[in-house]
């Protein structure tokens, strides 16, 4: 029966027509009928000498291709995509080719003391937290050069606020229900604690840097949504006694400070927040829901409702699509303008437990990182919804974070103790 | 002359005729009364002629044909009209020449019929047929056998044919009989009598036999012998409303008699003879010479066949057969003797019997979990590893995030249970038999039960201003008098000792006995410790805000198995071995009984509605009760194969699990209704098997988490898993 089968897929020929988008090779249009079992690896073969043949190829460069029909990467035989997708083999197929997207190549694994529960990279430096209260600023090449005791509980979570030239600032959030902001000094290596912010119940398990990074915000299984300011406001002064904070400032004491907005709505712990737009906050929980607030009118816009309780939420600076990691094996791609039924969009599943964490890539659209309990992290196209387009492995245990902060560097952190480098190059 | 005129016509003609040579004479016998006929035939011969309707040429042949006939030329002007012109009138003189020509007419159908052949052929069965529908006047159409044309008959011929079939004078005016008959009878009244003769004396005299005949009447009908039909009538009248005259039937007939008559077997059919009855039938079924004598020795009873196949030469050969009567006979008795009873056998199609089961998709959310690549085991979402013996007991906090398991290394471990991390470790100086977290949000308490004491801890996870204030309230609570008798002693951590800052205890309850089983009440201020062999303190209840305990039962009830107490109201449930007692708390009396039918209860779990309980017992089985239907269970589970450990309910899903030894945990929907009239709804959903087997026991506690479809298990194999 299966040869039967296959010897049908050998006799089935599909009329490919192979464009691209890509100016450099735009001249390269063609249309071939191939035989349906022909995969990325045969199609590339052809493409690359069809593109020899119109001397669009340099022999310096290598290109690889990726193959897109109707808005969806190939992965399997021609025959078999047209047979899940019910295209009919009598039409010209449009095979679009793209660049493909290279394979994270793995630099570093730096090992922390305990868990490593949050990380964010920036421009140069890594920023970890770990269960041991500790936050960790490592640079990409992993020497460490801070171990912060910041915390008197497991950090939760992190976010660098701003850059100055040998000034950084950074946001953690713990356990202990605290938030903290400091100050770095690369010079001196110097490091200042500017704000406890308390107002939370219960642990922090969120924070997000506006996109002005004049704000942030925070969310805790106490399913409030937090708005803080860098500045001023909401400083509190009435705590300690009276003329204490000109003191205090001196003394280089960190000011405790009180959020300017709450926002409150969830009915169980919020587990991500993403900074949409300045005006506009995303928050999802374990409540099954994904909310949008509006800052300036405090009100919750729009409430989505998932199938799960939700782990992670990612909101693309790109395309303002959210990625959602739940406690299935599925990421889920959301688009809250549709005014369908449904706003899932796509569903990643290829995850074998739990998403802990989703983040998109900052420049590409199509692309982003997630990171489940099965110690995996997979680097996903969007137009891939059944296999990722690689795995990023080197965890022995379960993954708790992943960051994708700056586009060249893809960062994991697990149960492991270990922290994961991935350098990464985009294609052009 | 007229034979002559004949004789020429048909030589003019010349049609097939004249091949039989036939004389006149024969010619004219064909036609009735022809005798009649022959002598003036020439005279019918010119009338003929007038029906033929000739045309003119025929006409003046005829004409000359018929010059040397007496007729005048002015009766042939006159043909065309068939009404008008009355030709009896001018026979008058001669009416029997008429007559032969109407029966001449008459004749001719018979005659066709009889002598087609002899006629000359115009037109085939077709042509007539059509004709007959087209013409009306076919009816009276006939052939002139002499001119070979049709003749349409007028009224007054058919008139004239009509009295010659009745048998009368074919002319109306005949008068055969010409007689004048004097008139006997008239209807003039004659004045005088017809005879002369005197009228009877007994004309005056009255009859004397009529006189005796009405006077026997008269007596007979005095006598009463004898009615009048007034009097019969009544008396038929009378008789027809003593009695009904038509009466049912089967009026006396009862139901089963009715039903016998419907139900109808129909006799069963006589097999059909085969070829072996044949009268000539194939030679393999002839019997050879053994076969013959094997028959003849084999009894009667046993032949397979009672009847010997013979082949016979012909039909006619065959014997007349000389069992009939006596088969036939046995066929009445069979059929009489044997009785036939209507069997009611149902047809029952075996898929009904199967209760309706609704889809699972209807049931959701139920765990939604995914096969590993082994298909035996189902991957489990987060795996809590760190105990080193079998984790005999977990329990979550009220908001479901965190998780405290109680195990047999001596150590009670707090988890945050998203992650799978260890937040803190207790380290105790014995197995740890059961830990409870208190179900209220406002407390931050853990019960842990080791060895003889519950120890409260405060683990001081979760909101730390909760954490404070549980201290507080803990250090407010009064400590009592010391009594005597008391079946506790509470002792409290003093703040600066090691346990209180480091393990964060709080409070130790000692008791008289090991201590199996901690259940918190839902206000979080009263729990129950269920003790292993103490008798009638094997139930007691603490009170945490006093520092109170108390022994509600005077007498022993049996070996307590657990303890429960309800969501919402003062009942405090009790399971033995056997039963399980609802105790009313506040009137202080048993309430109710709940009797499983199984030989050892080995947990229970309440539904959040506080109307059902669910047991699950050391010989594999199940019980769900329903406590507004009955005390006897309302639905009984035989889904694991060993014995349960224990059970749960969900606090928000229709959800209930146990977990067997078998190293299966059974996740059934369990749908209880507000609508009293309603049973639950009880569907098993999920088999999850995920902890392997160690010491023969696999899977220990289950307990729902209280706000999402998590199942979160402990195992032999001391690790806790969570299925999502």
């Amino acid at each position: 029966m299966a040869a039967a089968q296959g010897d049908g897929l050998t006799q089935a020929h599909a009329q490919v027509k192979l464009f691209t988008k890509l100016k450099r090779y735009a001249a390269a249009k063609s249309t071939f009928s191939l035989p349906g079992e022909t995969g990325c690896a045969e199609l590339s073969k052809i493409l690359i000498s069809s593109l020899q043949s119109h001397d669009l190829l340099d022999d310096a460069s290598d290109p690889e291709f990726d193959f897109l029909i109707n808005g969806e990467l190939l992965r399997t035989t021609i025959a078999q995509f047209m047979e899940s997708k019910e295209i009919s083999t009598e039409e010209v197929v449009g095979v679009e080719f793209i660049l493909k997207q290279p394979s994270p190549s793995p630099e570093q694994s730096i090992l922390h003391n305990d868990w490593v529960s949050c990380v964010q990279g920036n421009s140069k430096y890594i920023l970890s937290g770990s269960y041991d209260h500790t936050v960790k600023i490592h640079t990409y090449e992993g020497t460490e050069l801070l171990t912060l005791p910041a915390h008197s509980a497991p950090v939760t979570c992190l976010s660098w606020i701003s850059s100055g030239d040998n000034t950084y600032s950074f946001v953690t959030g713990s356990h202990d229900q605290l938030l903290h902001v400091w100050q770095w000094e690369t010079d001196t290596n110097s490091i200042k604690c500017l704000y406890k912010c308390s107002g939370h119940a219960f642990a922090l398990s969120s924070v997000v840097t506006s996109p002005d990074n004049l704000q942030f915000a925070s969310v805790s299984r106490d399913k409030m949504l937090k708005i803080w300011t860098l500045d001023d406001r909401g400083v509190n002064v009435n705590t300690d006694d009276e003329g204490a904070p000109s003191k205090k400032r001196k003394s280089n004491e960190a000011q405790s400070k009180v959020p300017i907005i709450t926002l409150a709505g969830h009915s169980e712990g919020i587990m991500g927040v993403c900074w949409k737009a300045m005006s506009n906050i995303v928050t999802a929980g374990l409540d099954h829901t994904i909310r949008i607030w509006n800052l300036e009118t405090q009100t919750n816009t729009q409430t989505i409702t998932s199938s799960k309780a939700i782990l992670s939420l990612d909101c693309s600076p790109v395309s303002g699509r959210f990625l959602t990691g739940s406690s299935d094996r599925h990421v889920r791609l959301w688009d809250h303008r549709v005014k369908d039924s449904s706003m899932v969009i796509g569903n990643f599943s290829s995850h074998t437990g739990w998403v802990s964490s989703v983040f998109w890539s900052q420049d590409n659209e199509n692309l982003f990182i997630s990171g489940s309990y099965d110690n995996l992290a997979k680097l996903w196209d969007v137009r891939s919804p059944k296999t990722p387009l690689y795995d990023l492995t080197g965890h022995s245990d379960k993954v708790m974070a992943v960051d994708w902060s700056c586009p060249s560097y893809m960062l994991s952190g697990g149960a492991d103790n270990s922290l994961n480098i991935f350098s990464y190059k985009a294609s052009q | 002359m007229a034979t002559l005129a004949i004789s020429k016509k048909r030589q003019r003609e010349g049609t097939e005729h004249s091949s039989e040579s036939r004389s006149s004479k024969e010619e004219d016998t064909l036609f009735s009364s022809s005798a009649l006929a022959d002598s003036d035939y020439d005279s019918t011969d010119s009338e003929s002629s007038q029906f033929s309707g000739l045309s003119e040429d025929d006409s003046e042949e005829e004409s000359e044909t018929y010059s040397d006939t007496e007729h005048t030329p002015e009766e042939f002007q006159n043909q065309p009209s068939d009404i008008k012109i009355n030709e009896y009138e001018y026979d008058s003189s001669d009416e029997e020449a008429t007559i032969s020509l109407v029966c001449m007419v008459v004749g001719y159908k018979e005659y066709c019929g009889k002598h087609s052949n002899a006629l000359p052929q115009t037109g085939d069965e077709l042509d007539h047929l059509i004709e007959q529908s087209e013409n009306p006047d076919y009816w009276r159409t006939v052939k002139d056998p002499q001119t070979g044309q049709n003749i349409v008959l007028s009224r007054e011929d058919c008139a004239v044919i009509q009295r010659i079939k009745s048998g009368k004078y074919a002319d109306k005016d005949v008068n055969a009989f010409n007689i004048d008959w004097p008139s006997s009878f008239e209807s003039e009244v004659e004045i005088h009598p017809l005879s002369n003769r005197p009228e009877d004396k007994r004309s005056f005299i009255p009859s004397k036999w009529e006189r005796l005949k009405v006077g026997k009447m008269v007596h007979s009908m005095k006598m009463g012998w004898m009615k009048t039909p007034s009097q019969r009538k009544k008396e038929l009248e009378e008789k027809n409303d003593e009695d009904d005259h038509y009466y049912d039937l089967w009026s006396n007939e009862d139901e089963n008699d009715r039903s016998r008559l419907k139900m109808h077997i129909p006799a069963p059919k006589i097999t059909l003879p085969g070829h072996a009855e044949s009268y000539n039938p194939p030679p393999e079924y002839l019997f050879s010479k053994e076969e013959r004598s094997k028959w003849q020795e084999t009894d009667k009873e046993d032949r397979r066949q009672d009847f010997v196949p013979h082949k016979y030469s012909s039909m006619r050969a065959i014997p007349a057969f000389k069992n009939f009567m006596n088969e036939r006979f046995a066929r009445c008795l069979d059929l009489y003797l044997c009785p036939r009873q209507q069997k009611m056998r149902m047809n029952v199609n075996p898929e009904d019997l199967i209760p309706k089961l609704p889809q699972p998709k209807d049931l959701q959310p139920f765990l939604q979990l995914r096969l590993s690549h082994d298909s035996m085991t189902v991957e489990c979402s987060v795996v809590y590893t760190g105990h080193k013996d079998l984790v005999r007991k977990i329990s979550l906090d009220p908001l479901g995030q965190w998780m405290v398991s109680g195990s047999d290394d001596k150590t009670v471990k707090f988890w945050e249970l998203h992650t799978g991390r260890c937040m803190k470790t207790l380290v105790l100086d014995d197995k740890v038999k059961s830990v409870a977290w208190c179900p209220n949000a406002n407390i931050s308490l853990v019960a842990v039960a080791v060895g003889n004491h519950v120890i409260l801890v405060n683990p001081g996870l979760g909101d730390k201003l909760i954490v404070t204030k549980t201290d507080e309230l803990l250090a407010e609570s009064s400590p009592p008098e010391q009594e005597k008798g008391l079946v506790t002693t509470w002792s409290e951590y003093t703040s600066d000792s090691q346990e209180f800052t480091e393990s964060n205890l709080r409070l130790k309850v000692t008791h008289s006995k090991s201590v199996s089983q901690i259940s918190w009440h839902a206000k979080g201020d009263y729990f129950a410790a269920t003790l292993s062999g103490a008798g009638n303190q094997s139930v007691i209840i603490h009170q945490l805000s006093k520092r109170r305990s108390q022994c509600p039962f005077s007498k022993p009830k049996g070996l307590v198995q657990c303890t429960l107490f309800h969501p919402n109201k003062p009942f405090l449930f009790v399971a033995t071995q056997r039963y399980i007692r609802v105790y009313n708390l506040l009137k202080q009396e048993l309430s109710r009984k709940l009797q499983a039918n199984c030989k050892w209860i080995s947990s229970m779990a309440i539904h959040p509605g506080g109307d059902n309980v669910i047991t699950g017992s050391y010989d594999c089985r199940l019980h769900w009760f329903d406590m507004d239907l009955s005390t006897k269970p309302y639905q009984t589970l035989k889904h694991q194969k060993k014995a349960i450990r224990s059970v749960d309910i969900h606090k928000k899903y229709p959800l209930f699990a146990s977990t067997s030894d078998d190293g299966s945990v059974v996740v059934c929907h369990g749908m209880v209704y507000n609508d009293l009239m309603q049973n639950p709804l009880i569907v098993p959903v999920k088999v999850l098997r995920g902890h392997v087997t160690t010491n023969g026991l696999n899977a220990i506690d289950c307990v729902f988490h209280p706000n999402q479809p998590w199942l979160l298990t402990s195992g032999a194999d001391s690790t806790i898993r969570l299925f999502s």
